[in-house]
C-alpha cells in the first residue's frame, strides 16, 4: 500500500512536471520542405535537317541538327551521340570511321539497302556496285565547349562519348558539311528517294 | 490483509482522535496553488512538404505550417514570426520583402543537400532575383500569403527592417496561426532555373513570444 502510494505520488510529480514542460515552451518551429527532382533532358534544337543531293552526290547545303541539353546536376554527366539508319533488315549504326574520318551513312528509306550494303559503304574501301541505296558523308568533328561539353570518338562502338560538365542549358550540334560523298558510295546504283539517318543524343 | 486492515483502522483512529483533540480550536489551513502565466506555442500540423515542378518551379501544393498559441494571460502579448534558411555560412533570414513588391512578402527556400553560399540568398533578396538566374543557384523564393489582423484576436505587422512578422496577441486561451506558401504559383522571377540542383529546399519558420 505504501509502495502504491509512493508510486502514485511519484507519477503525479513526473506527470505534472512533464505537463508543465510542454505547456511552458514559448517558441515552436516548423520546417517546410519542397522537393526538387533531377533534370536530365535533351531536346531537338533546330538546325537544318533537310537538303538535296546533286547529280555528283554532293549535299547542296549542310545538315546540322541541333540539340539542347538541360541539366540541373552539378556534377559531370555522360551522354552518347549515336546515329542509326534503315536497312532492309532493320536499324543499323549509321556512324563509322575510316581513313581518319567519321562518316554518317544515309540510307534510302524508299528502297532500303541491305545491311551488307551499309557495311560495305562504311568500309575503308567501298565498292560502288556493292552498296546501292547507301551514301556516306564525312561529318565535322563536333565542337567541344570548354568547361561545358567534350566529345570523344568511341572507335570500338562507332559513336561519340559526350562528357557534360555544365549545369543549365547546353547547345550542341552535329554538322554534316555540304561536301561530296565518300568515294564509291554514290553512283548510279543509288535509286532516287529520301536518304536518311537519325541522330540521337541521349544520357547514358 | 488483516494487518493492512488493522493499520488503516489505526490511522483512521488517529485522525478521529486528532479531530476530537483540536476541534475546539477550529484551525484554518490554507491550501495554496500558484497558477503561473502560461505562454506556450506548439507546432500545429499543416502541410509541410511539396514537390517542385521541374519545368517551371511551381509548388505542387501549398505549404501551410501551423502553430497553436496558448496563454492564460489577459494582457496583450507580443510574438514574432521569423524564418531561416540554411546556407554554407549558417542560417540566414528567409523572409524578405522585395522592393518592387507593393503587397506580397516572400520566403527563400535553400537546397539542404547542396547548400548555397549566403550571398546567393542575398542576391535573391537584394535584387529580387530578377537580374540573373545564374546568381542564385540552389535558392528558390516563393510568395507568401500575407498574415492579416484578426479582430480581437491578433494584430499583425510586417517589420521591414528585420524582415519578420510582429504579432500582438489580444486574447487568452488557444489561438491558431497558420502560415501559407501557396501552391501552383511561379517562383519569384529568376529564382528558379536549372542552376538549382535536385534536393530538398527548406526553410524553418519559428513563432515565439518575446
Amino acid at each position: 500500500m505504501k509502495k502504491l502510494l509512493m508510486s502514485t505520488i511519484a507519477l503525479s510529480v513526473i506527470g505534472f512536471t512533464g505537463f508543465n514542460d510542454v505547456k511552458a515552451a514559448p517558441i515552436a518551429s516548423q520546417t517546410v520542405t519542397a522537393v526538387l527532382g533531377t533534370i536530365s533532358s535533351v531536346e531537338s534544337y533546330g538546325g537544318n535537317v533537310s537538303t538535296t543531293i546533286d547529280d555528283t552526290g554532293s549535299l547542296t547545303t549542310p545538315l546540322d541538327p541541333g540539340f539542347k541539353i538541360i541539366s540541373n546536376v552539378g556534377t559531370s554527366q555522360a551522354l552518347t551521340l549515336t546515329a542509326t539508319t534503315t536497312s532492309s533488315s532493320g536499324e543499323v549504326n549509321a556512324f563509322s570511321s575510316s581513313n581518319g574520318n567519321v562518316y554518317i551513312a544515309l540510307a534510302n528509306v524508299n528502297t532500303p539497302p541491305t545491311s551488307d550494303a551499309v557495311t560495305n559503304a562504311q568500309s575503308d574501301s567501298p565498292v560502288a556496285a556493292s552498296n546501292p541505296n547507301v551514301i556516306c558523308y564525312a561529318v565535322t568533328p563536333p565542337t567541344n565547349i570548354e568547361g561545358q561539353l567534350e566529345y570523344s570518338w568511341n572507335s570500338s562502338g562507332n559513336y561519340y562519348d559526350v562528357n557534360l560538365t555544365h549545369q543549365g542549358d547546353t547547345i550542341t550540334q552535329l554538322v554534316v558539311p555540304a561536301t561530296s560523298a565518300k568515294p564509291n558510295t554514290f553512283n548510279g546504283n543509288d535509286e532516287s528517294g529520301s536518304y536518311q539517318a537519325i541522330v540521337i543524343l541521349s544520357y547514358n | 490483509m488483516k494487518k493492512q486492515t488493522l493499520f488503516l483502522l489505526s490511522i483512521l483512529g488517529l485522525f478521529i482522535s486528532n479531530s476530537i483533540s483540536y476541534s475546539a480550536q477550529t484551525p484554518i489551513t490554507k491550501l495554496s496553488a500558484t497558477n503561473g502565466e502560461i505562454k506556450s506555442i506548439v507546432a500545429n500540423g499543416g502541410q509541410l512538404s511539396a514537390n517542385i515542378d521541374v519545368n517551371d518551379g511551381k509548388l505542387s501544393n501549398a505549404l501551410t505550417p501551423g502553430f497553436l498559441i496558448v496563454t492564460n494571460s489577459n494582457s496583450q502579448k507580443s510574438l514574432q514570426l521569423t524564418a531561416t534558411c540554411n546556407t554554407q555560412d549558417g542560417p540566414v533570414n528567409a523572409f524578405f520583402f522585395p522592393l518592387f513588391s507593393l503587397e506580397y512578402h516572400y520566403i527563400a527556400l535553400t537546397n539542404s543537400n547542396v547548400l548555397p553560399p549566403s550571398h546567393c540568398v542575398d542576391c535573391v533578396k537584394k535584387f529580387n532575383g530578377a537580374l540573373n538566374s545564374d546568381n542564385n543557384p540552389n535558392v528558390i523564393a516563393y510568395r507568401m500569403t500575407n498574415l492579416e489582423d484578426i479582430p480581437n484576436v491578433m494584430d499583425v505587422r510586417y517589420d521591414n527592417n528585420f524582415n519578420r512578422w510582429d504579432i500582438t496577441l489580444l486574447k487568452r486561451g488557444a489561438t491558431a496561426l497558420n502560415v501559407e506558401i501557396p501552391g501552383g504559383e511561379l517562383p519569384l522571377t529568376n529564382t528558379y532555373s536549372t542552376c538549382d540542383e535536385g534536393g530538398n529546399y527548406q526553410a524553418t519558420i519559428t513563432l515565439s513570444f518575446i
